[in-house]
């Protein structure tokens, strides 16, 4: 569906992305991760065509996402908030609605469900500058899927958003999935991405490090499980690939207070991948 | 096309939540059309003799004589002037602190006359001009020697008019004054001419008949020959059509900037995602430019003919003028906007280009206070155009023929800028 071949872009002399390939299949929700500055944005306007790449190619649907019949198909929320501040929630949807051809009682739904999925309906006529960080995120998500887009880019869209909503938010994108939509999702949270994506590509400096499901990610790359025992006030740390194994070799006599298992995921696959040096 | 509207009443929408955009927009152009026209009315005025206001003097008089009271006293009574009568160093002062526009000493020795009737000789007395105010300036030094000589006139009539030999000095004396002092006004010299010609003429009568003299034309003024309105009713034809450009200037500039903070704030990149061409984009931003532009001139407009007597000789044409105006001034603001990469930049470069160019045109000054340097640039200056395209059907009774060059300059000129500016636009990212 989505098709990017050795997506090249810089700014100058920094490398944004440098290289990257990836196929998203239809009806897929793809997590695209990575720490700040590895690429991600850049990587999801060259795919949106919003800007041009020095080199390679993207396809949407076989055809280049400059396209106006590919556009119309392409829902992206931007990063930046990107929302008219002097114009209230409606004003914004309706808008963009009526750019996409969309009018009468169409529109009305549309809105209505726009503003239902943003948790927006009371606020609905104020103006967008009045809302709170996490209500105009969610408008901005919203935005994007006003005109029922078959393909959803989402870049963190759940920056600054209580956990009420974005558990609502999660689960909205999971149903958008489920009727069909494909969607390419980048985020810092980890538990989102475990929870959400079918398949996740990890990258960094431009570059991919690594594709695959959630699972298969965490078996190549995730390291070993670790347990924690606490015993009268000390803890100890136990790490082991078989956490069933090392339990039953444990020393029972003794009974620890308190054990935790804390199996290998998403994020030390993320930290072994992508080292634990802060980004600029 | 349908696209291009929805766009455009978008811009229009978010334009008319900023309070400041109606100050902009209509309120510093009805302002300035009103304004200006009362303050041209007084400089326009001031030419043809018609000056209303009151310009303050400080008058210290050293001579304390009785020629210099009643010097003063005919000062007094000129209703151009405000005297203040005070000593010397205040005089100076009040000039100083801006109070007054010019100080005015009278020497010992002004009203012993001997001065009058040296021929070439200066009256004593010292006219000292805020160089600041030379315009007010100006009234003050017509208004002093026309009242001296008014003064000495009728001074000079009612003590020497007996006695021949006397009449005779005076007369070369004024003569004299003709011809040294070439920087008296016209109206000036007229007086000193008619004062020679009753001198004249009292001489005759007196060596005809001996009898009284007649009394000599009295000094002239033109005020109230004209009407306060009268003036207003030519000047407001001229201020509001550059309240109409100031109008026009602001709503284009506010779209050039509005283009760029889209650019800056992100929403360009929902529009540019949605199924618009660039052409559009562009064209829309412009639609509301032109739109706001065409509104905000016309409200002006309506003020001007509902309260200030605007009035035009065909409405057509004046439509057709606003119309090429606000076409080139929203393609001039759109090709600036593409070219502009951040909205500081756009704000930076739009504003200059607009002042510059209303300093130019004569938006901002009228083209009589310009230098002939900038009245030869002023004709090639796209408001320059406007402004005749508008001034044209207002008070100039422009033919069909007359408007077109302005407005297919203007027309011109603004398809152009769409066309460089998509082309720009195009090149562009994000
Ligand atoms: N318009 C631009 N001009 C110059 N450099 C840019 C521009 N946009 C991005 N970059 C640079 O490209 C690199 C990648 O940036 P990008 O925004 O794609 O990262 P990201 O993965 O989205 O990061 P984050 O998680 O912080 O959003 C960074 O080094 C950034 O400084
Ligand atoms: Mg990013």
């Amino acid at each position: 569906m989505i098709e990017i071949i050795n997506l090249c872009k810089s700014f100058g002399s920094v490398v944004a992305v440098d290289g990257l390939s990836i196929t998203i299949r239809k009806g897929e929700l793809f997590g695209l991760l990575g720490p700040n500055g590895a690429g991600k944005t850049t990587a999801v306007r060259n795919i949106c065509g919003l800007l041009r790449a020095d080199a390679g190619s993207v396809q949407i649907a076989g055809k280049p996402p400059t396209d106006l019949s590919v556009r119309k198909k392409i829902g992206l929320a931007p990063q930046n908030l990107a929302l008219y501040m002097d114009l209230s929630a409606e004003e914004n949807l309706t808008f963009l609605a009526r750019l996409y051809g969309l009018s009468g009682s169409r529109l009305r739904q549309r809105t209505d469900w726009c503003l239902d999925f943003a948790g927006l309906q009371p606020r609905r006529r104020d103006r967008v500058k009045t809302y709170s960080g996490g209500m105009q995120r969610r408008l901005n998500l919203a935005a994007a899927l006003m005109h029922d887009p078959s393909i959803l880019v989402l870049d963190e869209p759940t920056v600054g958003v209580d956990t009420q909503s974005r558990t609502a938010i999660l689960e909205s994108i999971l149903t958008l999935r489920d009727r069909g939509c494909t969607i390419l999702y980048t985020t810092h949270y980890m538990e989102e991405a475990q929870r959400l994506c079918d398949r996740v590509g990890i990258m960094d400096h431009g570059k991919l490090l690594a594709l695959d499901t959630v699972g298969e990610l965490i078996q190549a790359h995730g390291g070993k499980a670790l347990i924690v025992l606490e015993r009268g006030g000390n803890e100890e740390r136990l790490t082991t690939d078989d956490p069933l194994d090392a339990l039953s070799q444990l020393d029972w006599e003794d009974r620890p207070e308190r054990l935790r298992i804390e199996p290998a995921s998403l994020e030390s696959v993320f930290l072994n991948l992508t080292g634990r040096g802060l980004r600029d | 096309m349908r696209n291009i509207f929805i766009l455009a009443l978008k811009d229009i929408r978010v334009a008319n939540r900023y309070k400041l955009v109606a100050f902009f927009h209509f309120v510093f152009p009805v302002l300035y059309a009103i304004l200006v026209g009362y303050m041209m009315s007084g400089i326009v005025g001031l030419g043809v003799g018609m000056y209303r206001g009151t310009v303050s003097v400080a008058v210290a008089d050293q001579d304390q004589s009785e020629f210099s009271a009643g010097f003063l006293r005919q000062l007094q009574a000129a209703k151009e002037l405000k005297i203040h009568q005070v000593d010397f160093d205040t005089a100076k002062d009040m000039v100083r602190r801006r109070r007054c526009a010019a100080h005015l000493v009278l020497h010992k020795g002004f009203g012993s006359t001997s001065w009058l009737l040296t021929p070439g000789g200066q009256p004593r007395m010292r006219l000292v001009i805020d160089e600041a105010r030379i315009a007010e300036g100006q009234i003050v030094r017509g208004m002093v020697y026309m009242q001296l000589m008014d003064y000495v006139r009728s001074h000079f009539l009612r003590s020497f008019t007996d006695n021949p030999e006397q009449n005779a000095r005076l007369r070369a004396v004024f003569r004299a004054y003709l011809d040294v002092d070439t920087q008296l006004d016209s109206a000036l010299k007229q007086q000193l001419i008619d004062l020679l010609h009753t001198w004249q003429s009292v001489e005759q009568t007196q060596s005809t008949s001996g009898g009284q003299p007649p009394s000599g034309p009295t000094l002239a003024t033109e005020s109230g020959r004209f009407k306060d309105n009268s003036i207003l009713r030519q000047i407001f034809p001229i201020t509001f059509p550059q309240g109409m450009i100031w109008a026009m200037l602001f709503s284009a500039a506010f779209y050039a900037i509005s283009l760029v903070e889209e650019r800056a704030e992100g929403t360009l990149q929902r529009l540019r995602m949605a199924p618009l061409t660039r052409l559009q984009l562009l064209l829309g931003k412009g639609l509301a430019c032109m739109m706001n532009c065409l509104g905000t001139s016309i409200a002006l407009l309506a003020v001007g003919m509902l309260f200030f007597g605007i009035r035009s000789n065909s409405y057509v044409l004046l439509l057709i003028g606003l119309l090429s105006a606000a076409l080139s001034f929203s393609g001039m603001m759109m090709l600036l906007a593409s070219l502009s990469k951040t909205p500081a930049a756009a704000e930076g470069v739009s504003l200059s280009a607009l002042l510059i160019m209303a300093m130019l045109g004569g938006a901002m000054v009228p083209e009589v206070v310009m230098p002939p340097f900038a009245r030869t640039i002023s004709s090639y200056v796209p408001i320059k155009w406007a402004i005749m395209a508008m001034e044209g059907p207002i008070r100039r009774d422009f033919s069909l023929g007359e408007m077109a060059p302005y407005c297919v300059g203007l027309t011109l000129l603004g398809m152009a800028c769409y066309v460089v500016g998509v082309f720009v636009f195009r090149l562009t990212e994000d």
